[in-house]
């Protein structure tokens, strides 16, 4: 009888300590877990360096009016590469204008100049020679100190046509540049043409 | 006389051969000014061209501190600048020098594009003194969120800045919570990022600001501004006179105060009178987070027609917002226009005839002088 008291007192006592033991073990388990699995609680930093890139590109890059003439009974001609392009009064093939983009990471400065006047682009009597920047994509260009979509006389002496912020972001990062040009009858001849210079700088 | 007209031909920018496309990078470098200090950077350039060169140049008033190892590239060619720091520099903050490069423009009368891109390098000359620069962020949030601050601040002054660093939150200019950094001493050019975190449960929905204020002999300010949303829409206004005798838009214009994204929100808009009652349910949107929008429903008043006890119920995320108010659906009274046009015409007639009477008196009284 006394055995079989002690052996049960012992499973008793036994079976409490077991409890005790796995209750402890239980809520401790989150310690246990950084002992031997290595999980980290601190914080840590990850670095990433992106380079930036300033990068310009006219994806339409050429303005072709081709071979023409003032016509018969006209005393000039006028061409004008807005939307798909107009010529009245000769016989120019119709161009549209150039489209430049920023595809670069980065916003830019972005200045356009001409390389002649129109005095010594085309020449003659009363020449007209005006440039036009206008947003492809709303916003490319912001704080402008010109205003958008209207004609300025191209000349070397005319530095306006700044924007002061041309963006990269895919949705607005493109430009456009027209040209009106009046070509006189008593105008220069042969082959004819300007540089446009994109300068663009980083901000 | 027949006049020789001479054919013109007019290019802008030739395709082939041209370089239309110019890059460089990096596009900004930063440097902390430090006296006979030398830094080499490493430029790549990206052209489209197969076979133009590529001239490099220098522009800005510290340009004579550069050195180049190439002046003109080959496509697909970089470059080094050397920059030797000179003993000082006179301009204190941010001088600006340009490293660009530009495409060769074709000679021999013909044209091509001209592209000049300018890379800049920042040099940071310290002020003299006491001087700090930084900022702080605080990000929107919602109720029950544990927003993350950030603090950066960097010491542009010529002496030491030893401070601690707390931010102050303010609701309606009164403080309602702070979090106080470590302290720290920074030397000239060194910076710190101060992290941490704002627990805003407890926080009401609405307009904060945060602000830190760093005494180093003079005070330096950063703050930010931020929201805490929760999860309510507010309906702003909805259509409150419709026409009768067709199918009608119904706006209910609603605003979120959720710094989150809600899908399928609409609103169920019941019109009804002692005797009837019409339903109809909006087409739902997707509001972003703080987003004002409108919600647009199409009800059939063929048949109705005076005053309706309007209740708009707003749904979104499994709440809702009520509204109540008067609806008035009154037909185009085609008789008063009628009238009014009438009136109209009868006036300018008897105008008319006014002023032609009055002119054949004035011709009547010449006559017989």
């Amino acid at each position: 009888m006394k055995s079989e008291n002690f052996l049960l007192a012992f499973a008793i006592t036994a079976a409490v300590v077991s409890l005790v033991v796995f209750g402890y073990s239980y809520s401790n388990l989150g310690d246990l877990v950084l002992k031997i699995s290595g999980y980290a609680t601190g914080t840590g930093t990850a670095n990433l360096t992106v380079e930036t890139q300033a990068a310009v590109n006219f994806t339409t890059n050429i303005v072709n009016f081709g071979s023409g003439r003032v016509s018969e009974g006209f005393t000039s001609a006028s061409l004008i590469t807005v939307g798909s392009g107009t010529v009245s009064g000769g016989n120019w093939t119709a161009a549209s204008g150039l489209i430049l983009e920023n595809i670069g990471n980065t916003n830019v400065s972005l200045n356009i100049t001409v390389g002649k006047n129109a005095s010594n682009f085309i020449g003659g009597t009363n020449p007209v020679y005006e440039i036009n920047v206008s947003n492809v994509e709303t916003g490319s260009c912001t704080n402008a100190t010109f205003a958008l979509g209207i004609f300025y006389n191209a000349n070397t002496s005319n530095n306006i046509l700044n924007c002061n912020v041309f963006r990269f972001d895919s949705a607005a990062d493109s430009l456009r540049i027209d040209f009106n040009l009046t070509i006189p009858e008593n105008s220069l001849k042969g082959s004819l043409g300007d540089i446009i210079t994109a300068t663009a700088t980083a901000l | 006389m027949k006049k020789v007209l001479a054919g013109i031909f007019i290019v802008f920018f030739l395709s082939a051969g041209y370089v239309t496309s110019l890059g460089i990078s990096p596009a900004v470098y930063e440097i902390d000014f430090s006296p006979g200090e030398v830094f080499e950077i490493d430029y790549k350039v990206s052209s489209d061209s197969d076979n133009e060169k590529i001239r490099v140049f220098v522009e800005g008033d510290l340009d004579y501190i550069v050195e180049l190892d190439k002046k003109e590239l080959n496509p697909g060619e970089g470059f080094k600048a050397k920059l030797t720091m000179p003993d000082r520099i006179e301009t204190s903050g941010v001088n600006r020098l340009y490293i660009g490069v530009e495409s060769v423009p074709k000679e021999g009368g013909t044209l091509g594009t001209s592209i000049k891109i300018k890379s800049v390098v920042k040099i940071f000359a310290p002020y003299p003194g006491k001087y700090l620069e930084g900022y702080l962020e605080v990000p929107d949030g919602n109720v029950g969120d544990v927003l993350p601050i950030e603090l950066f601040v960097i010491n542009r002054g010529t002496e030491r800045a030893d401070f601690t660093p707390e931010v102050n939150f303010f609701e309606s200019g009164n403080i309602v919570g702070k979090v106080k950094f470590d302290s720290v001493s920074l030397e000239t050019n060194q910076e710190k990022k101060f992290q941490d975190f704002l627990n805003v449960e407890g926080y009401r929905p609405g307009d904060y600001f945060a602000e830190v204020a760093i005494d180093h002999g003079k005070g330096f300010y950063f703050n930010d501004s931020f929201r805490i949303g929760s999860l309510y829409v507010k309906v702003i206004n909805y259509t409150s006179e419709v026409k009768k005798g067709g199918i009608e838009r119904f706006n209910v214009a609603i605003e979120s105060n959720w710094n989150g994204v809600l899908e399928d929100v609409f609103a169920d808009v019941n019109l009804s009178t002692q005797d009837e009652s019409f339903f109809f349910r909006t087409p739902s949107v997707v509001l972003n987070p703080w987003e004002t929008k409108t919600l647009t429903g199409f009800i059939d008043t063929t048949e109705l027609e005076g005053e309706y006890d309007a209740e708009i119920v707003l749904n979104y995320d499994g709440e809702k917002t009520v509204v109540e108010g008067k609806v008035y659906i009154r037909k185009t009274n085609f008789v008063f226009l009628v009238l009014f046009i009438s009136g109209l015409f009868i006036l300018a007639l008897v105008v008319f005839i006014v002023a032609y009477k009055v002119k054949n008196r004035k011709k009547d009284r010449k006559i017989r002088k």
